[in-house]
C-alpha cells in the first residue's frame, strides 16, 4: 500500500481487505427531498451519505450514498451509487484495475460493511 | 455563453471588475463567506499577476461564471490555507497540477429556492470543461480543488472523472475536502439534457 504522486492510495484487494474501516460522518441530503408536508399518509423521502476512513497512514477514506427505502415490511437501507474514495485497487502485477471496475470492486467491499446497522443511531444522534 | 480566459494583463480592466463584483455577489453577499473586500469587490493574496481567469459572459455580456487557476508551483489556496484537508501529506508541487478556485457558475436571474438549485446551471459543465481545456493549455494534466463534499458527488454524476485526496474534514460542521479532477476528463453526456452540476470550489 502506497500514497502515489496522483494523491491516490494504490494497494490490492487483499490489503484493502485486511484493513479496518471506520465511520467518520454520515449525513442527510438537505436538497434532495421534495417540499415538507404534514400531510398524513405521506411517504418520508430520506436520502445521505456516509464516510468511512482507516485508521492507517496513508488515511483511507471511502464514502457512498444512500437512500432509505420504505417497504410494507419496513425501512431498508441502500447504497446508491458506486463509492468514492481515495483508492486504486492494484492487480498483483501491480498494474490499476480500470476506473470503473475499481468503483465496482468497492462498491462490494462497502455492502460488507455494517454500515446499515449503525447508520441510523448515527443520523439520529446528528440531526436529533 | 461566451468564455474568456487569461491573465489580468490578457483581460481588460472591465472584465477583471466584473469578475472581482461577481465574486463577492456570489462568495459574499449569497455564501455568506467572512472575506475582507473593499468596495464590494472580492480579491484575496492569490489574485496575481500570474493567475489565470476563465469568464463566462452571457448575451447581455454579464458575468455568469467564474473560475481561478493558479499554478502549484507557486503559492496556490490548498497549500497555503487549507493543508490541513490533505491529513499530512505534501501538498503538490508541479508544473501539471493547477488548482481551481473561487468557482462560481451562478444565474442571478434563475429562480430557487436551494443552494444547489442556485449552483445547478448550464453554466457549471460548460465553465468546468473550459477551464479544464485552459489549464491544459498550460500544462496541466490535473485540477486539484477545494470544495464542499456534496461537489464530488455532482462531478460524478456530471461525467468528470475526480477523486478524493484525503478524507473530508468537518469545517464549521459541513464537510470539505480536496479534489483533483483529471483534465483529460470527457464529459460523458448531452449539455442539452439538462441536468448540471453544482461545482463549487473555495
Amino acid at each position: 500500500m502506497h500514497l502515489s504522486p496522483d494523491g491516490l492510495i494504490r494497494l490490492t484487494l487483499d490489503q484493502l481487505l485486511s484493513t479496518s474501516l471506520e465511520h467518520l460522518v454520515s449525513g442527510v441530503d438537505q436538497d434532495a427531498s421534495p417540499p415538507f408536508t404534514n400531510a398524513c399518509g405521506t411517504q418520508t423521502v430520506l436520502s445521505g451519505y456516509t464516510e468511512w476512513i482507516s485508521a492507517n497512514d496513508p488515511t483511507i477514506s471511502i464514502g457512498w450514498d444512500w437512500h432509505l427505502q420504505t417497504a410494507v415490511t419496513g425501512v431498508r437501507w441502500v447504497r446508491v451509487g458506486l463509492p468514492r474514495s481515495n483508492l486504486m485497487l492494484t492487480h498483483d502485477t501491480g498494474h490499476d484495475t480500470s476506473w470503473h471496475g475499481n468503483l465496482e470492486i468497492l462498491g462490494t467491499v462497502v455492502d460488507a460493511l455494517a454500515w446499515r446497522e449503525i447508520l441510523p443511531d448515527v443520523v439520529a444522534a446528528r440531526y436529533a | 455563453m461566451n468564455i474568456v480566459t487569461g491573465t489580468p494583463a490578457d483581460l481588460s480592466s472591465e472584465i477583471m471588475a466584473g469578475v472581482a463584483r461577481y465574486r463577492h455577489r456570489v462568495f459574499v453577499e449569497k455564501l455568506g463567506w467572512q472575506l475582507r473586500c473593499e468596495n464590494a469587490l472580492e480579491y484575496d493574496q492569490f489574485d496575481r499577476d500570474d493567475t489565470v481567469y476563465v469568464v463566462a459572459h452571457n448575451a447581455d455580456e454579464e458575468v455568469v461564471g467564474t473560475a481561478r487557476l493558479l499554478p502549484t508551483t507557486r503559492p496556490y489556496l490548498l497549500g497555503e490555507v487549507f493543508p490541513q484537508l490533505l491529513h499530512g501529506a505534501p501538498p503538490p508541487h508541479s508544473p501539471d497540477v493547477w488548482e481551481l478556485s473561487r468557482f462560481a457558475a451562478v444565474d442571478f436571474r434563475a429562480q430557487g429556492t436551494s443552494a444547489l438549485a442556485q449552483f445547478s446551471s448550464p453554466i457549471a459543465v460548460g465553465l468546468l470543461q473550459a477551464s479544464l481545456e485552459c489549464a491544459a493549455r498550460h500544462g496541466a494534466k490535473r485540477f486539484i480543488t477545494v470544495s464542499p463534499l456534496g461537489v464530488e458527488r455532482l462531478l460524478r454524476i456530471a461525467g468528470f472523472r475526480a477523486h478524493r485526496l484525503a478524507p473530508p474534514t468537518l469545517m464549521d460542521g459541513s464537510p470539505v475536502f480536496a479534489c483533483s479532477i483529471s483534465c483529460e476528463t470527457q464529459v460523458a453526456f448531452d449539455l442539452a439534457d439538462g441536468v448540471y452540476p453544482l461545482a463549487l470550489q473555495a
